[in-house]
């Protein structure tokens, strides 16, 4: 029996995001996770045909009115010598208007405005400077999956009008097309949905009603069946019944209907081939749909390793443990008990299918080692991490009280008592000197505070100390202004991961006292647990 | 294979899980263009050892690295005439730049590469000078330590794979701006 889950996704696909997100640039990191899980989210849902087409509109920009570099194609300067996918460097690049034989290109307070042809046939099409980091990601994908692209690309939008650029966007959404059949087997998971529907069906289970019992007799009885090799990992079982029980309740919510109607139409069609139709004739309302329905908690998909990186706020291991709270974040509560048997049993699983690659005799001594009093020490777990994010936020406090005063004197207000914050206010209002909003004059003002306000400088000292003992990346010495960004986006992370930890904490204590102690739950799930691996990875597997 | 008139619960499915599957564990990374145009030139990722190991493990990769040297390249010395390839340690020399070798009296396994380029640009005096050696098997980036008054030289072990490229007569050199 297989003992790794059976990707619905290729290798070769996912390693083309993992080199995505690993991509080098002259400032760092070269692509934004925000720009790179757009473009996942438009291969997920097949709906690239429209950003395809931008693409191909902001790539007869490029070749029509920016300057070519010695060796270089005008697409590489702009994507790859130039990086000017940012939107302060896509106006450096697009500064001079440029009008020509096929059309004219200028960039506005807005838009980066194409004129593509002449006179009252001219076509118009505009393009966000901000939109231009999805774009680059997508282009780099594109011309991975097709590297003959970049110089169709080229030949064909020199001088082209609106039909070249109908046709070789047409190109793209075809190579992509045929690269997904290969490398992004739909039926396959589409089999996974219909094996647990069907499960449910058997079971007499409405999807609202489902339950932690429910989700671990799944994964046993799947477990049991050798036609549903997918579901050996209890991590796959639990997060597919919960993306499914998301699924159905999308679908059978009234914001979905005009979505099914449509969908149904476009269902008994067939699939769309974008060999039959032209670009600009692409009819991807179906996808775009889909994306926005099945990505609308997008927030929650935010990535916390990238907190492991720079500022580096947590440790792998930490933002490994949280992550599947922040991707589950609406149904942790509902399924509590499922995340912490994922937290405790599925790392013991994670152990054996790594101890089993490595010999027989490993796996039989991590076979012998399961988890101990792991119910009792996961609400020590939740505390420390709790402490760590706790640290994390003071760091990047006093990061921020020095390069960003003003967000970060409104965030230590919020953090006293009504009564303090009276006192403040009234003082404030005496002192009728803050009008002006430079970072100057919020500086003095925090100074200010601090002098006046015993309460506020506690708050200003507890930061700093933790920041003097803070020693990892991000934190050896206070970053320049120019950096507020990435310390006000990891601050908000931050803040949002303690909310989530603190319910996360208070929902467990709850269920210790509902339940008269976890212990008794433990003892059982080890049992369960124990019995099904001895069957997966047991003695025969060793021998 | 194509999921066959899927459902809107499936379709909605289908992209949830592939997108946490994308998501979950991370492979080996894909060598990506941004990879290939910093490698050809002095801006070279981290990785570049790893990247030029895959690229010359893969054909049509190996293909598109030699094509963005020859386009990008500042100079070059094609394979040299057979009459060169007599000697044991063939320079390279032309109106762009000359390469020569030059063997350490002391330590005798060990070989100086002394580059001279002609009419250098600042950033061979600012960054270190990357010359790329294609052969027929394989290709190699060589990073010279950046141009003082024009020249540059860098010390090999005689048994260093990059310093065989170097003297490889049939492996074409190409420096980079």
């Amino acid at each position: 029996m297989s003992t790794t889950a059976g990707f619905g996704v290729s290798d070769s696909l996912r390693s083309i995001f993992a080199g995505l997100s690993q991509a080098e640039g002259r400032y760092g990191q070269k692509y934004s996770d925000k720009d790179i899980n757009k473009v996942k989210q438009y291969i997920c849902c097949r709906n690239y045909s429209k950003a395809s087409l931008e693409l191909v509109y902001l790539c007869w920009a490029v070749i029509n009115a920016c300057p070519a570099r010695r060796g270089a194609t005008q697409l590489e300067a702009f994507f790859w010598l130039d990086e000017a996918h940012t939107p302060q460097r896509c106006r450096v690049a697009f500064s001079q208007p440029w009008q020509g034989e096929a059309g004219q290109v200028a960039i506005t307070s807005d838009y980066l405005s194409l004129n593509i042809g002449k006179g009252t046939s001219s076509k118009s099409f505009n393009i966000s400077p901000a939109r231009v980091g999805v774009l680059a990601v997508l282009m780099e994908f594109i011309v991975t999956v097709d590297p003959s692209l970049l110089s169709k690309l080229q030949r064909d939008l020199l001088g082209g009008n609106d039909k070249n650029i109908d046709q070789v966007a047409r190109l793209i959404q075809q190579s992509i097309y045929q690269f997904l059949k290969d490398h992004l087997p739909e039926a396959q998971i589409q089999t996974r949905y219909r094996y647990f529907e069907h499960w449910l069906n058997t079971k007499g289970i409405s999807p609202t009603a489902l339950d932690d019992n429910h989700i671990i007799t799944f994964w046993q009885d799947a477990c049991a069946d050798p036609q549903a090799q997918s579901y050996v990992l209890y991590a796959t079982a639990l997060f597919d019944a919960l993306d499914a029980v998301s699924a159905m309740h999308i679908v059978s919510s009234q914001q979905a209907v005009s979505f099914a109607a449509s969908f149904g139409q476009q269902a008994e069609q067939g699939e769309v081939n974008p060999e039959h139709v032209v670009a600009s004739q692409f009819n991807d309302e179906q996808g775009e749909m889909l994306q926005t329905l099945a990505f609308a908690d997008v927030a929650t998909y935010d990535e916390v390793k990238t907190l492991c990186i720079m500022p580096k706020c947590l440790t792998i291991e930490e933002a490994e443990w949280l992550q599947p709270l922040v991707n589950y974040a609406t149904y942790i509560k509902r399924f509590l008990l499922s995340f912490m048997r994922l937290q405790v049993f599925a790392k013991w699983q994670s152990v054996l299918v790594q101890a089993k690659r490595k010999s027989a005799a490993t796996l039989i001594e991590k076979l012998a080692e399961p988890p101990v009093q792991a119910y009792a020490m996961y609400q020590l777990e939740i505390d420390g991490l709790t402490k760590a994010l706790e640290n994390a936020q003071h760091c990047l406090q006093h990061v921020l009280l020095n390069i960003e005063p003003e967000y970060a004197c409104a965030e230590l207000l919020q953090q006293l008592p009504m009564e303090q914050l009276q006192k403040i206010g009234q003082w404030l209002a005496e002192q009728q000197s803050h009008e002006s909003d430079s970072a100057e004059s919020w500086h003095s003002l925090s100074k200010q505070l601090s002098l006046q306000f015993t309460p506020f400088r506690q708050l200003c000292d507890l930061s700093a100390q933790a920041f003097k003992k803070n020693n990892k990346a991000g934190f050896k010495q206070l970053p320049s202004s120019e950096q507020g960004d990435i310390y006000l986006a990891a601050f908000e992370h931050i803040t949002s991961l303690q909310k989530l930890t603190q319910a996360h904490g208070k929902a467990v204590e709850q269920l210790a006292e509902t339940s008269g102690g976890l212990s008794r739950i433990f003892s059982s799930d080890v049992c369960i647990f124990s019995h099904r691996f001895n069957t997966l990875y047991g003695d025969h597997h060793a021998s | 294979m194509q999921a066959n008139g899927a459902t809107p619960a499936e379709a909605l499915f289908i992209a949830k899980v592939a997108f946490r599957e994308l998501n979950d564990t991370s492979p080996e990374p894909a060598v990506l263009y941004n990879d290939l145009m910093r490698l050809v030139s002095h801006h070279a990722p981290v990785n570049s050892k790893e990247l030029m190991a895959k690229i010359n493990a893969s054909l049509p990769l190996r293909k598109q690295y030699m094509e963005l040297v020859r386009r990008q390249r500042f100079a070059q010395s094609q394979a040299l005439a057979a009459a060169s390839s007599k000697e044991e340690m063939p320079l390279r020399q032309n109106q762009d730049f000359s390469l020569k070798f030059k063997r350490d009296k002391v330590e005798h396994s060990q070989v100086f590469a002394l580059l001279h380029i002609t009419h250098p640009t600042d950033s061979h005096s600012a960054y270190p000078v990357v010359l790329n050696v294609l052969s027929a098997e394989r290709c190699e980036r060589i990073e010279f330590p950046p141009l003082i008054d024009g020249a540059s030289q860098c010390l090999f072990e005689q048994s260093d794979k990059a310093l065989q490229l170097l003297l490889d007569v049939d492996a074409e050199i190409s420096i980079m701006p």
